[in-house]
């Protein structure tokens, strides 16, 4: 959550989020809440938004449009500046237009709602990868308004357009950065960003209990958009799962494609998780149950099939065992002589990936 | 605690309306009321009769005056009891006292209820409640994508309070999950204890713990759905049915497999219900150092008669007979007799374990329903 405030948050994600707080706070009459705020940080800002929130034909014209309150905000500075005579002001702030415009917005709202996110879960798009047209191909025929809402995303939007439109473009420019997201996370700096968070678990923990919550990573289960929402893949259990909070649950897993995790791993195979084979084992009164037993002895033998075959490969890999309770010991002891057969491959797969170590 | 329109809510329900308690079924008084029910649990709670006093919302005995007035304060500190300002008066003086005992009788209140409630959920009123709150998904679902909403029911991993916190239980991946919300995360675990999840299944075999939403959710939950869809309105293309495919099974499947009904027995699992990694559409392969190597976990036998354990030992009887009866009569070729010995290494491991399996001492602990 913290991220959410810094600076180091992207242009993009602060820009949306911004936009949609913006229309939040202006679909509510009252302004009380921003008062406090604004008025510590941007007193002529804090003048020019109650202008126009006094003016009921300024709020028919422009509607409940975030935007429209910027640009109504931003006149308001522009004039108010030009009005006190401050002309040595001027040009400079006409030059940083887009950079005061978000300078403001965040000043105006990071403190505030900061509960109602959700792009926790993107990362920063370098403005390098975003302007190399190479890493666009393909993308104007997916978006709508590819132009402008490039041009928006880039920070160089200035079309006067109408609201709609400007909502239409603003729809766009996020289905551009999220599809651009996409191809930029299996980067190497977009993979190391993504990895700082989720490091940091910034995606969540793994809800099953076996797991003792273990960070998330966003997957989508197609890389083609309006299909599925993002879901979240366990590196400890290899399984996927739906985002608890709902705001997650409504973002598109094209934007993470299906590829990122497994190419995270591959590429930073150091932090690959000890897989564990303990298992919830239902029991009744302390007797474990028949139909539930007996499946987990049938997948028990596909994990030492599995354990054969990468063996067979030279790969000696271990899970961590459940060897807790007492019950569990014989039972330990049962699959150490089950797999005694199996011992003699094992020794020479051993050398195997000795050999295999050394050559990496 | 009390409700503000005059009539005083039981301690109970009071206690099972509060926040983070919706988990819990409101035990009925009779249950408590039977000692039968309540064996043992006396020299688990501090201050039990007191407790269990507060409960059922009984006033303490007449015999002794003093206890009397102290109990009735404690009870209209809380705003349990009736409102009765004669005893009012005589509280006052032991009131520092009283608010502090009241304290501890509160938590003492709340153990007993919790142990006498994991009690109550696996008897039959009890169990009959919860199947209530079960079908109208007072618990939630699981979290599992492959699981598809399936509904789960509330378990702990001890018997013994303050152990572990209540956890969910998944009949369609036969896992259990952390509850998503935060406020379940200080409700003891063993509240509802060890047996009552798979008990509940088994009690009603019949009910359909299937796929809740088919396909929807993995796809797009028609909650979600609307949200996105205005979102990228632009590009409206018709969703498509893309239907789970479902595992072609053989024909004569078993209608029960081990006393669990073929279609109850862990929809959530088995082909198609497997995640499978993917790089660019292609599989990660399993020999990859980073492969996938958890896929057994949620495996199941495309066939379930695999896991009649009984009659796969009678197959392999047979087989080793018909093996011996072939072994006098021809001799094998040097090749065969290489191959036969790969294909009986290969499945060493998995029959060697289920013929120890198989043997009554290895698993005392089974229970076969039939």
């Amino acid at each position: 959550m913290e991220d959410f405030n810094s600076e180091t948050d992207s242009d993009y994600t602060s820009y949306w989020r911004d936009w949609r707080n913006e229309r939040m706070s202006t679909s509510s009459p009252c302004c009380g809440k921003w008062r406090p705020k604004r008025e510590g940080s941007e007193l002529e800002d804090h003048d020019a938004y109650c202008a126009r929130n006094a003016g009921p034909d300024a709020l028919a014209s422009n509607g409940l449009d975030g935007h429209g309150v910027v640009e109504m905000a931003w006149r308001g500075i522009m004039s108010e500046s030009a009005y006190d005579g401050d002309v040595d002001y001027y040009p400079d702030i006409y030059e940083n237009r887009d950079i005061w415009t978000m300078k403001m917005l965040m000043a105006i709202v990071s403190a505030q709602f900061v509960s109602s996110r959700g792009n926790e879960y993107f990362c920063e798009i370098d403005e390098d990868y975003l302007t190399d047209r190479f890493n666009l191909t393909g993308l104007n025929t997916e978006v709508s308004y590819y132009q402008y809402a490039l041009d928006l995303v880039t920070d160089v939007f200035d079309l006067d357009a109408d609201d709609d439109l400007r909502e239409q473009i603003e729809k766009s420019a996020r289905h551009l950065y999220g599809l651009v997201h996409a191809r930029y996370i299996v980067t190497t700096r977009g993979l190391a960003k993504m990895l700082e968070k989720y490091k940091k678990s910034d995606f969540g923990k793994c809800p099953r209990v076996m797991c003792e919550g273990h960070a998330l990573l966003p997957v989508g289960q197609s890389d083609i958009p309006n299909q599925s929402t993002v879901k979240l893949y366990c590196p400890k259990c290899e399984d996927i799962y739906n985002p608890k909070s709902s705001r997650h649950a409504s973002i598109d897993g094209a934007y993470f494609g299906t590829s990122f995790h497994s190419i995270l791993f591959q590429v930073y195979p150091a932090l690959n998780p000890e897989k564990s084979a303990r298992r919830y084992e239902p029991r009744i009164y302390g007797f474990r149950v028949h139909a539930a037993a007996a499946l987990a002895r049938y997948q028990d033998g596909n994990r030492e099939d599995l354990k054969w075959r990468l063996s067979e490969a030279g790969i000696n890999h271990k899970f961590i065992e459940d060897s807790d309770s007492d019950e569990d010991a014989f039972e330990y002891d049962e699959e150490v002589e089950a797999v005694e057969p199996a011992k003699a491959e094992r020794v020479i797969g051993d050398a195997a990936s000795g050999r295999m170590d050394i050559g990496n | 605690m009390s409700s503000s329109e005059g009539a005083p809510e039981s301690w109970i329900s009071s206690f099972c309306s509060l926040m983070g308690h919706e988990f819990f079924a409101e035990v009925s008084e009779d249950f408590i009321e039977d000692d039968f029910n309540l064996t043992g649990l006396q020299s688990q709670v501090p201050m039990y009769k007191e407790a269990l006093e507060m409960i059922l919302d009984v006033e303490p005995e007449d015999d002794d005056e003093e206890e009397e007035e102290e109990e009735d304060e404690e009870d209209e500190d809380d705003a349990l009891g009736d409102d009765r300002p004669g005893y009012r008066r005589a509280g006052d003086r032991r009131h520092a006292r009283v608010a502090s005992d009241l304290s501890v009788i509160e938590s003492s209140a709340e153990l007993l209820y919790g142990l006498i409630h994991q009690r109550y959920i696996t008897s039959r009123p009890g169990i009959q409640q919860m199947l209530e709150k079960y079908e109208m998904q007072h618990f939630g679902v699981c979290p599992r994508v492959n699981c598809n909403g399936c509904k789960v029911l509330p378990v702990g991993r001890s018997d013994t309070p303050g152990q572990e916190t209540v956890k969910l239980f998944c009949p369609g991946c036969m896992d259990i999950y952390t509850p998503p919300n935060s406020r379940f995360h200080s409700v003891d675990g063993a509240f509802f204890g060890t047996t009552f999840g798979c008990l509940f299944f088994m009690t009603f075999p019949d009910l359909d713990i299937g796929p809740r939403l088919d396909a929807s959710l993995s796809i797009m939950s028609p909650r979600n759905a609307a949200p996105t869809q205005s979102r990228t309105g632009s590009v409206t293309r018709p969703q498509p049915s893309r239907q789970v495919l479902e595992s072609p099974t053989p024909e004569n499947q078993p209608l029960e497999i081990n006393g669990v009904r073929t279609s109850n027995l862990c929809p959530g699992l088995g082909k198609g219900k497997i995640y499978d990694p993917r790089i660019y559409g292609f599989k990660v392969s399993e020999v990859s150092r980073v492969g996938p190597r958890m896929k057994w976990l949620r495996t199941k036998p495309k066939n379930v008669i695999e896991l009649d354990e009984a009659w796969n030992n009678e197959q392999e009887l047979l087989q080793l007979q018909d093996k011996d009866d072939k072994d006098g009569d021809t001799v094998m070729k040097p090749e065969q007799v290489q191959d036969a010995a790969i294909a009986n290494r290969k499945k060493a491991p998995m029959r060697r374990r289920r013929n120890l399996n198989q043997s009554a001492p290895t698993d005392p602990m089974d229970v076969h329903v039939r």
